[in-house]
């Protein structure tokens, strides 16, 4: 085991000496330990999501739920930048709006079909994150929040004044995915359940992209890259010291927040048709920062919580549709007040769990148990003091 | 010569409202989001008090001092309930809980005056149309005139209070170290409600005018004027008054020039360029002190 | 033994205020050394240009032959383009190239990621050496899955090498003091470093916790890691260190075994003061340390106020 470990990772000039012991393997179950339990929830919503279709196929219902699965990839995307890596991006719709307009401008001025759209619109969200990032990513946080900001603005009266992207009027006629002369469009029967409308179709398109960037974030965000975005966020000295390169660690939390609201602005271009600088205020910035920050900062449940409560609230309460806007508001400040970590904070333990906290490791007293050749001169200042952690390791050896 | 005058005057809204910006940062740290939206609140202060007396279309000046002066006691106390219910319980946070909490509190406000004034936008009761006439070519009206002499005044008595009394030189007292002025006997929580409260009648003024001036008023109009105002302050170097006024105007005429000579429709287009250019560039903006950063 | 690290001429101004005036040491390969100094002398100043974080005036810092303080061309002093050019990453390496390169350092006032695990942080500190990429991180696959079970059983080995002893899982906010200052040497000594610096590694801990500091220490030294240490425990330096460096006003005064540097009029003085008004600001314990050997195992028992007696070993 230990020896093809070696080999994952990189040549170094100090390894550490072997774990004293072993630690216990983690619990894999779906009751007995957060992951698992996390796993079989996430895939219980999946299956309810793409259910839902088969219950309630009106197409004003199909398409809430699409628009509310893209604000999910949105959040997703957000999560990243300001939850793991701790930027605050108030331009974020800024990049969902060149994804959109990318894809818009392809298919219709450019007549290409939509899936050669994907790589574009990638491809311009990677560069649209490098130049929005590479000069103000060395800013202060406070500095950052309102360039951002500046950059959204610059972008939506942008697209409001070029032709190219049609002015205030947009995109419209934006045509949807079509493979091989088949296109979505012309809907689909499987087992004789009828897909007539593109709408439904198109939902399961987008709760498919939809989960693999849930689950593709979620991933990013435990891994090497992941840790080194938190580890900024929490002290940025710090984590310069440990061999992170910030602005690197930063500038991709960047493009990999950019390259998910593209692909959300793509989906979103597809399921409107049309597209228009009024979608791209700043208002759905903040919208999406709320959700965010609602659902909790940096964690993925809360996240997709938030997402869902900001973007079906005032379609499920239309009363509260004309004061939402007050509401979110008040509800931001009292979040930040009195729950700051929000409703589903990242560092949450299911209650039931929580009793069950891993017992700590077995007394090792790895200090004192060291030191074969220990130099003469010292043993006894060391040892005649009461209380050390030593002293039991001691007797032991002694014994 | 036409385009400087102009300049000026937009200049001189960016300076009031960016004073208000560089005060609190420079007191706590703390960019004020919901400083634009103090600026919107004074405009519809002065428009609910006059509509409730059921004033429309007056030119009079002397009630636009009083109103001028209502607005800012008002948006003065707002600016201060705000620090004390938002921003006060967070003083020790994160910064990222803060500016979230500003966006928030900008929220609130905005939305707010849209549930009570309704989201079209609304005539200002107060309009100065007078005559105008030329000077060495340069159309200037009656009303420009009072306005930059009014923004004038006000920041003339700021400079007195920051420089010559009490209140000011605790307020520069705690800028340069909280804690250390605390232990002196300066009442800090005291003297920031102050600069909430200076800063905030200041936007408030500033809303009033504009009112006057453009002669329609509606619940958004403080987001874009905020981000200039900041841009102004960034730009003169943040947290120095004078900076923030010199940013304002100079903002104000930048934007002046640059709409002539590239399209109006890019104007703003062209402030926030110079946002970044300078933030990249020259962060500490012209007359900002430089931070040494210590560990 | 060759010279790990060698700090040439080094100084740093903050405005008119010099905070490193002229500095020059060597370390060498596998040994202990002190960086001593009354309050205010610059040391922590020195650590920060060492390791990259801050900006050098003049100087030159070569580790492992490898130049750590990059020479500006004139010009650029001239055209006062020269803060321009280092924030945008020119004539300067960063601190993380430093740590690449093999030289880790702990802060004077513990800076552990309060929102990670203790495992977490410590792994934090392996990013330069974990083979993941982006796709093989997204896929899962199994080289990530490996990268990650190695950098966890690696960060475990280290928690184990420094004596860590509560859960691992645990946030590192939730940890006592002690415990805390351990993770933090740990997650230096994930980053794999030839070089240790620690910048006041026992302020804050008690007798016995600094006694199992002096024992971690050695065993550091016995990986093969030199360790630099800022300390103002005077019996611990004393007990510890192979050589001792010391400053005063930016400047070294004296350099040499703890012996030497004991019997050091300079040194006394330096702590002590000629005259009332030029004596800095201290610490008693501090002052008294350095007046002799005598004090020294006096400031001992001082700190260890519980403990029994034992300055009789010093001496």
């Amino acid at each position: 085991m230990a020896r093809d470990l070696a080999g994952a990772l990189k040549h170094a000039p100090l390894r550490a000496p072997a774990p004293l012991f072993e630690r216990p393997r983690a619990a894999g179950g779906i009751f007995d330990s957060q992951r698992g339990f996390m796993r079989a929830l996430g895939g219980l919503v999946v299956v309810l999501v793409a259910v839902l279709p088969f219950l309630d196929a009106s197409p004003y219902t199909i398409s809430i739920a699409t628009s509310a699965l893209i604000y999910v990839m949105l959040c997703m995307g957000l999560n990243v930048v300001v939850g793991y890596a701790g930027l605050l991006d108030l331009g974020y719709i800024a990049f969902f709006a060149v994804g959109a307009y990318v894809s818009g401008i392809f298919t219709t001025v450019l007549g290409f079909p939509m899936w050669l759209a994907l790589p574009a619109t990638i491809a311009a969200c990677i560069i649209a994150g490098i130049i929005i990032g590479a000069p103000t990513l060395r800013l202060r946080s406070d500095y950052l929040a309102i360039v951002t900001l500046g950059f959204g603005e610059i972008i939506r009266i942008t697209a409001n004044n070029l032709d190219i992207t049609g002015g205030p009027s947009g995109i419209h006629g934006i045509p949807t995915w079509e493979f091989l002369g088949w296109s979505f469009a012309d809907g689909f029967t499987i087992a004789g359940l009828e897909f007539p409308e593109r709408v439904v179709f198109y939902y399961f398109v987008a709760l498919v992209v939809i989960v693999v960037g849930v689950i593709g974030a979620g991933r990013l965000g435990k891994g090497k890259l992941g840790r080194a975005w938190k580890a900024v966020r929490d002290d940025e000295d710090a984590a310069e010291a440990m061999g992170i390169n910030t602005y690197i660690a930063k500038i991709s939390a960047y493009i990999i927040g950019a390259v998910w609201a593209g692909m959300a602005g793509q989906l979103m271009a597809t399921h409107l048709s049309a597209i228009s600088p009024n979608s791209f205020q700043f208002l759905y910035s903040a919208l999406i920062l709320m959700a965010v920050v609602l659902g909790g900062m940096g964690s993925t449940p809360g996240v997709i919580i938030g997402a869902l409560f900001v973007s079906l609230a005032p379609e499920l309460l239309r009363d509260f549709a004309e004061w939402r806007y007050l509401i979110f508001g008040i509800l931001l400040v009292v979040v930040m007040l009195f729950r700051p970590a929000g409703l589903w904070p990242a560092t949450a333990v299911l209650p039931w769990l929580k009793k069950r906290r891993p017992t700590p490791p077995p007394f090792t007293a790895a200090v004192g148990a060291y030191e074969p050749n220990e130099p003469a001169v010292e043993p006894s200042v060391m040892e005649s003091v009461d209380g050390l952690p030593a002293t039991d390791a001691e007797e032991g050896r002694r014994a | 010569m036409q385009l400087i005058w102009n300049g000026l005057i937009v200049g001189s809204f960016y300076a009031l409202v960016a004073l208000g910006y560089s005060m609190v940062y420079g007191i706590i740290k703390l960019l004020n989001f919901a400083h634009g939206d103090i600026y919107m609140l004074g405009a519809f202060v002065g428009f609910f008090t006059l509509s409730a007396f059921g004033i429309s279309n007056e030119t009079s000046i002397p009630l636009l001092l009083v109103i001028l002066l209502l607005s800012m006691v008002t948006t003065g106390l707002i600016g201060v309930g705000i620090e004390r219910i938002a921003y006060r319980p967070l003083r020790k946070s994160p910064r990222l809980a803060v500016l979230i909490t500003a966006i928030g509190v900008s929220f609130t406000l905005e939305y707010g005056v849209r549930q009570i004034f309704g989201p079209n936008p609304e005539a200002f009761p107060i309009r100065l149309e007078s005559a105008g006439f030329d000077i060495a070519g340069v159309r200037v009206t009656a009303s420009q005139i009072v306005l930059v002499v009014i923004a004038a005044a006000l920041m003339l008595v700021l400079a007195h209070i920051v420089e010559r009394t009490r209140q000011g030189r605790a307020m520069r007292a705690i800028a340069l170290d909280p804690q250390g002025a605390q232990l002196m006997g300066v009442n800090v929580n005291r003297v920031i409600a102050i600069v909430f409260f200076i800063g905030s009648s200041l936007a408030g003024a500033a809303g009033v005018m504009a009112g006057a001036y453009y002669g329609s008023i509606d619940f958004l109009m403080g987001f874009i004027i905020g981000l200039k105002a900041f841009t102004a302050a960034v730009i003169g170097g943040i947290g120095n008054l004078y900076g923030a006024m010199l940013g304002g105007l100079l903002l104000g005429l930048l934007e002046s020039f640059g709409a002539a000579w590239f399209g109006g429709e890019w104007r703003d287009v062209f402030a926030f360029a110079f946002l970044i250019l300078f933030l990249t560039f020259k962060p500490t903006g012209l007359l900002g002190a430089r931070v040494v950063e210590r560990m | 033994m060759s010279a790990l690290l060698e700090v040439t001429d080094l100084r740093l101004q903050f405005g008119g205020v010099k905070a490193v005036d002229g500095l020059s040491f060597e370390v060498r390969e596998g040994e202990i050394l002190a960086v001593i100094g009354p309050n205010g002398a610059g040391k922590t100043s020195a650590f920060n240009c060492i390791s990259g974080f801050y900006l050098p005036t003049s100087g030159s810092v070569v580790f492992r032959g490898m130049h750590i303080v990059r020479e500006v061309p004139r010009i650029w002093h001239t055209l006062r383009l020269v803060q321009l050019l280092q924030r945008f990453g020119f004539y300067r390496v960063l601190p993380s190239r430093v740590t690449k390169w093999g030289m880790a350092r702990t802060f004077q006032n513990l800076r552990l990621f309060r929102e990670l695990s203790v495992l977490d942080n410590v792994k934090t500190a392996m990013h330069a050496n974990l083979r993941e990429g982006f796709w093989s991180t997204l896929l899962h696959t199994p080289g990530y899955r490996r990268a990650e079970a190695a950098c966890a059983r690696e960060a475990q080995g280290w928690l184990d090498f420094v004596g860590f002893e509560d859960d691992e899982e645990l946030y590192v906010t939730q940890l006592p003091y002690g415990e805390q200052r351990r993770v933090e040497i740990a997650r230096a000594l994930a980053t794999s470093p030839k070089l240790l610096l620690l910048d006041e590694p026992a302020a804050g801990l008690n007798f016995s916790e600094k006694q199992s500091l002096v024992r971690l220490i050695r065993k550091v030294r016995d990986l093969g890691v030199a360790v630099v240490l800022i300390e103002h425990d005077m019996g611990m330096v004393m007990e510890l260190a192979e050589r001792i460096v010391v400053l005063n006003y930016g400047k070294e005064i004296a350099d040499g075994t703890p012996a030497e540097i004991k019997a050091n009029p300079v040194v006394i003085e330096a702590y002590l003061g000629v005259d009332d008004d030029t004596e800095p600001i201290d610490d008693t314990r501090l002052r008294s340390a350095a007046v002799s050997a005598a004090a020294i195992a006096e400031a001992l028992v001082d700190a260890g106020e519980s403990s029994r007696g034992n300055g009789g070993d010093e001496r």
